[in-house]
């Protein structure tokens, strides 16, 4: 380096003989600000690729620097998206690069005998094993199923098990729906109000598993429904992805939405002795859970059949794992689904709200049963379910 | 250039910090008015610029827990619940072409004449008198938030609608910046885009541009000491990218470009927005003739700047500074010029 780069390369040189004789500007730059260029610039390689969230797949480019993902950002060639992200595809690189991230893919290889969970037993001639078959339990793993099979008998014997039967993607309802299709008004299988305009109160095609464990609350014209006197509905934000599982992984997205927590009216606030940012837990026939309240005017009473009815809302994303962790709001709910595609009916449904957190262990579940004498609930009571009768008789 | 505006004034700030053939002068322009509110340019911002982690807190400010722009959060979504409704919206049952009749009776007359329509048969020609009646006598409050709220019919205390204000703040790199004029490390420079941008190898964290910040953006990293900020993408913007926030924001809220035709941008869409109703649509930091002479980062904001934590008139804090200094320097010389007449008159 000669003495005359050395010199030049002094601000203050560059300031008395420059263009910049206050020193904020040309001046003051730095050697790193004059090399400075964007990592995607310098990259090994660029490689195309979808946004690893939900289903809308919005375009990526991927930049790779020594073989370790430098930078993901929005793909402005992809038709979907033009370049856009939300924040959780925003956040990609952070997913790729948390440590909280599985590094060893849980592979099973197929029949591994070492591993395997289940296996054919040649002398009994069914499968047998740790786990129980989700398949015909006698079909042989040689079995190859003719070319005009239907059904189950479509799945050979060594098929991967896809949830349906046959092993394979359904259409659902290609013979007609069992429900519909004109419009009709029902409440929800769990709900506070009397069906306003039919005497049928919830739908009567639903498909309920009424079983101890599964206990809906009580709704009109069934008693007790006062036990759980509030309505809940559940929802997303944009920060987390479904039930938090990849997102709360993530530092970036945890930070932005930490803590599980559950939406109330200052009115309600009020009636329940709820504070802001303090404890809640809500609770249902199934059981309790608990978060931070935020009270919000966003949160409205309605004013139905004459009375006041609160309503709570709460988002879904928490879980036991993660940076981030809460009560998973899906605790709260019983299965109910809608007889077409057999899809979850029950979004919304009754609860009480409490101040406080919740019991825990053996605690809870006495909470619950408690919960369960008062709304005269037994464990092999059956939810009604057409109720067009006892409506003209009451 | 040293310029009588240097300091305050309308200015061009590239070419003042000694680039001559400075290419044009880049910004932000960002709608709130399209904000959602996703924090997507939080997120994006945070990624390209490697910033860490802020740490988990809930701190109740509605969806917002980021809560001020800081050294870790450059971008920063503000949530604001107010009282009142969107614009100019009213309850969706006045003024529809559908509408009720004039009173009850009118409307039952009005049913009971059974106008025959001739559509289709077995199909009643009008509806019931009651039923008209009932329609006649004016919308009853469903409950439902959205159709009207419980203030508007007196049934609830005081309660009315409730508008979400969202706003992604940044940065706004002054025209004036007072960070970059108390900088005694030369860390904070002008660019040839006319941005303000802190130096990571020069800080040494003395901490000047904090105060001097009118905005309150510039904040010392803990457990490094230095200061972070915006740096409107430097490394992007200097081969033609565009910034990661403005890159990533899905509704466009946040717009990059050429501020002279940002500034274009933004009065076509305040009157757009007057135009269709929403008259409390205003820009925030786009008159070169402010205290700052004008932000490179502007807004367009829909309420007043201090509903959304940003100062109202907003100078830049070096303004005074040859002021001063002449001052002090009058003072020195008064004060020099009376010591040496106390010696003067001590002479016999």
């Amino acid at each position: 380096m000669g003495v005359r780069t050395w010199i030049s390369g002094w601000p203050v040189y560059r300031q008395l003989t420059g263009t910049d004789p206050l020193g904020r500007g040309a001046a003051a730059k730095s050697g790193r600000s004059m090399a400075l260029t964007a990592r995607t610039e310098t990259a090994d390689s660029m490689a195309r690729s979808v946004c690893p969230y939900c289903a809308v797949g919005c375009g990526q480019r991927v930049y790779v620097k020594d073989g370790q993902v430098s930078q993901i950002e929005g793909d402005p060639d992809s038709p979907i998206s033009r370049g856009r992200l939300c924040p959780k595809g925003a956040a990609s690189k952070n997913l790729v690069t948390s440590e909280l991230r599985q590094q060893k893919v849980q592979y099973r290889r197929p029949w591994s005998e070492r591993k395997a969970y289940v296996w054919w037993d040649e002398q009994h001639g069914e499968w047998t094993g740790h786990d129980v078959p989700d398949f015909e339990k006698t079909k042989a793993p040689g079995y190859r199923p003719p070319a005009e099979a239907k059904g189950t008998a479509a799945l050979a014997g060594d098929d991967a098990f896809i949830m349906q039967g046959d092993g394979k993607a359904w259409l659902y309802v290609p013979t007609g729906l069992i429900d519909g299709p004109l419009p009709a008004h029902y409440e929800p299988a769990e709900s506070p109000m009397r069906n306003a305009l039919y005497g049928q109160q919830a739908n009567p095609t639903r498909k309920a598993y009424q079983r101890p464990d599964n206990q809906l609350n009580p709704s009109p014209p069934e008693p007790h429904s006062e036990v759980f006197p509030y309505v809940f509905a559940i929802g997303r934000l944009t920060e987390h992805h479904t039930a938090g599982g990849m997102s709360r992984n993530v530092q970036y997205l945890s930070e932005l939405q930490p803590t599980m927590f559950v939406e109330v009216s200052p009115e309600l606030a009020a009636e329940r002795d709820l504070h802001h940012l303090g404890w809640a837990h809500l609770v249902t026939l199934r059981s309790a859970i608990e978060a931070r309240v935020l009270v919000t005017d966003r949160i409205t009473p309605l004013r139905v059949d004459g009375r006041v009815l609160h309503q709570v809302w709460l988002p879904y994303h928490w879980g036991g794992q993660g940076l981030t962790r809460g009560d998973s709001t899906n605790d709260l709910f019983g299965i109910v689904l809608d007889p077409n595609v057999l899809i979850q009916e029950s979004k919304v449904g009754t609860c009480d709200i409490r101040p406080g957190r919740r019991p825990t262990g053996p605690a809870l579940r006495g909470y619950i049963a408690d919960y369960q004498q008062r709304a005269g609930v037994r464990p092999q009571r059956q939810s009604p379910i057409v109720t067009t009768d006892s409506y003209r008789e009451g | 250039m040293v310029g009588t505006n240097s300091l305050y004034g309308p200015l061009d700030p590239a070419r003042d910090a000694g680039y001559p053939d400075a290419p044009a002068r880049m910004g932000f322009f960002t709608d709130t008015s399209v904000c959602i509110g996703c924090k997507a340019c939080e997120v994006a911002c945070k990624e390209w610029n490697q910033v860490p982690g802020t740490g988990l807190d809930l701190l109740g400010m509605s969806f917002d827990n980021t809560g001020a722009l800081t050294a870790n959060s450059w971008r920063h979504v503000a949530f604001v619940e107010q009282p009142r409704p969107i614009g100019q919206q009213s309850s969706p049952f006045v003024d529809t072409p559908t509408g009720p009749s004039v009173s009850a009776a009118a409307a039952a007359i009005g049913a009971g004449t059974k106008v025959d329509t001739g559509t289709k048969p077995g199909v009643p020609p009008a509806i019931e008198p009651d039923s008209a009646a009932w329609m006649a006598a004016g919308p009853e409050f469903p409950g439902m938030p959205g159709s009207q709220p419980p203030g508007r019919t007196g049934s609830a205390n005081g309660r009315t609608d409730v508008r979400w204000l969202m706003m992604s703040d940044v940065c706004k790199h002054c025209t004036h910046a007072a960070c970059l004029d108390v900088c005694p490390t030369g860390s904070l420079f002008r660019t040839e885009f006319g941005t303000v941008v802190i130096q990571e190898d020069i800080c040494n964290g003395c901490g000047y541009c904090i105060p001097a910040c009118p905005y309150g953006v510039i904040d010392q990293r803990e457990g490094d000491g230095r200061a972070w900020k915006c740096t409107l993408c430097y490394d992007r913007i200097g081969v033609g990218k565009t910034p990661a926030c403005a890159q990533a924001c899905p509704t466009e809220s946040i717009q990059y470009g050429a501020l002279d035709e940002l500034r274009e941008r933004a009065q076509r869409r305040v009157e757009r927005l007057h135009a269709g109703g929403v008259v409390e649509a205003r820009l925030y930091g786009d008159d070169p003739n402010d205290g700052v002479g004008g932000d490179g980062a502007f807004f367009l904001l829909l309420d007043e700047p201090e509903v959304y934590g940003l100062p109202p008139d907003p100078v830049v804090t070096t303004r005074d500074l040859p002021k001063m200094w002449r001052r002090a320097g009058l003072a020195a010389v008064t004060m020099a010029a009376a010591v040496l007449a106390a010696f003067i008159r001590r002479s016999p």
